[in-house]
């Protein structure tokens, strides 16, 4: 499964589950999908790995906390080899696409918006072989 | 010129984006004459209105005093001159291909959001993103009826006698969800208005979250309804019917795999296309990049998409009453469901999986019952399958006489109202019908007819069994009608339909021509056998492209190397 990827991008949005189930439960986060520059992650996938960080709901990718979808990202990590995961709250991808009129153009604007995760081992191997390449 | 190089052509060229499409806007209008020509002749040219185009500002209209681009009559006459049939396809909700989906800019006020609160948008096929617009928006109605009447007044100032259709675009999703669907707060806005209407004495029935979103579909579809009615009352007589074309590529994950991601692949947008033909949507490759349009995608949008298909469903082009020299989808069935997701819907039966597996792609979802199901002599060889559950009187009366008619008519009768029930016994009875009970799997009732057969089954006791007895009852069924269809044994990942057609001079010793289109887009090699069947004769290979074919005594053995296709006719005996 481990890919060489520039970049990953998780899109989610703050959902209140009341309006879904009638009936008292707290508000979460769900995962609308997580792309890269060949396309996306199947839901398939993101399931899989969303079992070891949530117990209950991971069919569903709802997450009961940002801090939840931080580890999420770390998990993405250790499966795709990407330097880096931006995440993008609904508010923070309807701006980059605001943004944006040529569709080659969004994923720039999409780092602008996101808040930058950084997986250390991928960045630290870029930097000890940038040495000898320089 | 014909049709495979100028799809070839058109495939690079930005004005043609596919299925007989023509963006007028996209050219400069003194390049449309050179454009018209190169248009096969005997292929109609659809023109999607660009709204915003002719309407530049605020009680303003353009067709052609600010922009040659804009002249629509010219257009039109030009396409007379040179002999070709045109025909008006106006957007009633935002197209991917068009800016902001085509609405007018001074009428662009609250962003599109989906129900994740993310803004709708679409990649057209140069790569360009266009963000949609609430049609639920303040003046959006007034002004979109204005724009209406001001088309019809031109069309009828300049007598330019062309069918107008309502455009609709579509999403591939589950429910084929319209672009139209929106829940911004303009869409709020008037949904709440539409509840306190509806609910003004009993706001109670407000406090379910499930059914305020059922109600939220219902406001949506309603809305649909308005905007093709009102086209429909200001057009009058120009006014044909509405199309809803299915947008490859325009589903709200393909924003961001057409954008960040490498586009869609071929695999994804052959697939999407079966489906859509197999459910009875008209697809469209239009917002397709030429990236994404490979050399193996080409080839299928040519062989699967391109000359009449829309002509058909516009019914610009009369659907043939036998088998002619023309390609055409083969199809054993017709099925028909007022709700497909019920719990004893054909797929819980174990029919969809029975039939993808024996029959894939050549069985059909009808969306229209009246139109479809009465069709001409050629569908009588097809059998229809319907579950009587929420059918009208009418339509229930249609099916039986289809029996009577010599057809072979299934229906399931889980869920029958005693209406239908007793209409039923009175329709044996006054046809004086004999009937046999065979209990397999399920009670089937089994009437025959001259050449008609009808079946009548439980599917909810159906849905109790377990995959393989449900598959078996649908094989004794099949075996019961003696359908002949090749089965392949065809390695996965291979992309592969079939089509019919009538015999030519060189093969007057079959009834039928079979023909199956194979395509690889996987990047491993692949092979497959058709073997040897009674009542088919393999006759030939047409067009292969990185592709082996090897006939031998157990069969047709195809070798495809990646992004390689061939098509195999067979004759059929009677």
């Amino acid at each position: 499964m481990s890919q060489n990827l520039d970049a990953l991008y998780l899109v989610y949005s703050f959902v209140n589950t009341q309006e879904r189930e009638a009936e008292l439960s707290p508000a979460r986060y769900h995962i609308r999908g997580v792309y890269h520059d060949r396309g996306a992650i199947p839901v398939g996938e993101l399931q899989e790995m969303a079992k070891s960080i949530i117990h209950e709901n991971f069919m569903e990718l709802f997450f009961n906390s940002l801090d939840e979808i931080k580890s999420f990202g770390d998990r993405l990590f250790n499966d795709y080899s990407a330097e880096s995961l931006y995440l993008l709250s609904a508010q923070d991808f309807n701006l980059a696409l605001e943004a944006t009129s040529e569709a080659s153009k969004l994923s720039e604007n999409l780092k602008k918006y996101g808040e930058r995760l950084v997986n250390e081992d991928v960045a630290k191997s870029k930097g000890f072989l940038s040495k000898f390449f320089r | 010129m014909n049709q495979t190089v100028f799809n070839a052509l058109s495939k690079t060229d930005v004005v043609f984006p596919g299925e007989q499409w023509f963006f007028y806007w996209k050219t400069s209008a003194a390049m449309w004459e050179s454009k018209i020509s190169h248009h096969p002749k005997d292929e109609v040219l659809f023109l999607p209105l660009y709204w915003g185009l002719h309407a530049p500002k605020e009680g303003a209209w353009d067709f052609g005093d600010l922009s040659p681009e804009a002249d629509l009559k010219r257009l039109i006459d030009l396409c007379g001159a040179h002999r070709r049939q045109v025909a008006i396809l106006l957007p009633m909700s935002p197209m991917p291909f068009l800016p902001n989906g085509g609405m007018p800019v001074h009428i662009t006020r609250h962003h599109s959001i989906n129900s994740h609160g993310l803004m709708k948008a679409g990649v057209d096929h140069e790569g360009k993103l266009h963000k949609f617009y609430s049609f639920y928006g303040g003046k959006v109605f007034q002004s979109y009826l204005e724009f209406v009447d001001v088309v019809h007044k031109y069309l009828t100032k300049h007598k330019l006698h062309v069918p107008v259709y309502g455009l609709e675009g579509r999403e591939f999703s589950t429910h084929f969800n319209s672009t139209r669907e929106d829940y911004s707060p303009a869409f709020d806005q008037n949904f709440n208005r539409f509840l306190k209407q509806r609910f003004a004495e009993n706001e109670s029935q407000l406090s379910d979250p499930k059914q305020e979103l059922i109600l939220k579909r219902e406001f949506q579809e309603t809305t649909g309804e308005l905007f093709a009615q009102s086209t429909a009352e200001v057009l009058q007589n120009w006014y044909k019917s509405q199309l809803n074309i299915v947008f490859i590529g325009a589903r709200e994950n393909d924003l961001m795999v057409r954008s960040v991601g490498d586009g869609l692949a071929p695999t994804e947008i052959m697939l999407q296309i079966l489906h859509c033909l197999n459910q009875g949507k008209l697809p469209s490759s239009a917002i397709l990049t030429s990236h994404e349009k490979t050399p193996l995608v080409t080839r299928f949008l040519t062989e699967q998409l391109s000359g009449t298909y829309l002509e058909r469903e516009a019914k610009l082009r009369s659907r043939p009453e036998e088998l002619t020299d023309e390609l055409i989808p083969l199809e054993f069935f017709y099925l028909w469901e007022k709700n497909q997701q019920d719990t004893h819907n054909f797929s819980s039966q174990g029919l969809i999986p029975f039939l993808s597996k024996s029959f894939r792609w050549s069985y059909r979802f009808l969306e229209h019952f009246e139109t479809s199901f009465l069709g001409p002599d050629l569908e009588q060889e097809r059998i229809k399958l319907a579950r009587l559950q929420g059918l009208s009187r009418s339509e229930m009366a249609q099916l039986l006489k289809l029996f009577l008619m010599g057809q072979k008519v299934i229906l399931d009768r889980s869920g029958w109202s005693e209406e239908q029930e007793r209409r039923f016994h009175l329709f044996l009875a006054e046809n004086n019908l004999e009937t046999q009970i065979v209990n397999y799997k399920t009670q089937i009732l089994i009437t025959k007819l001259g050449e008609g057969r009808l079946f009548v089954y439980d599917g909810a006791t159906l849905c109790t069994q377990n995959k393989e007895e449900q598959a078996d009852f649908w094989q004794n069924i099949m075996n019961y009608l003696e359908l002949k269809h090749l089965n392949a044994e065809i390695e996965e990942g291979i992309i592969w339909c079939w089509k019919v057609k009538a015999i030519s001079r060189d093969d007057l010793n079959y009834q039928e021509v079979r023909r199956i289109y194979l395509y690889n887009p996987t990047s491993y090699r692949k092979s497959m056998l058709i073997p040897s069947q009674k009542s088919f004769a393999f006759l030939r290979q047409l067009d292969p492209v990185s592709a082996k074919v090897k006939s031998t005594p157990h069969g047709v053995e195809v070798e495809l190397l990646p992004q390689g296709a061939v098509n195999l006719d067979f004759g059929k005996f009677a």
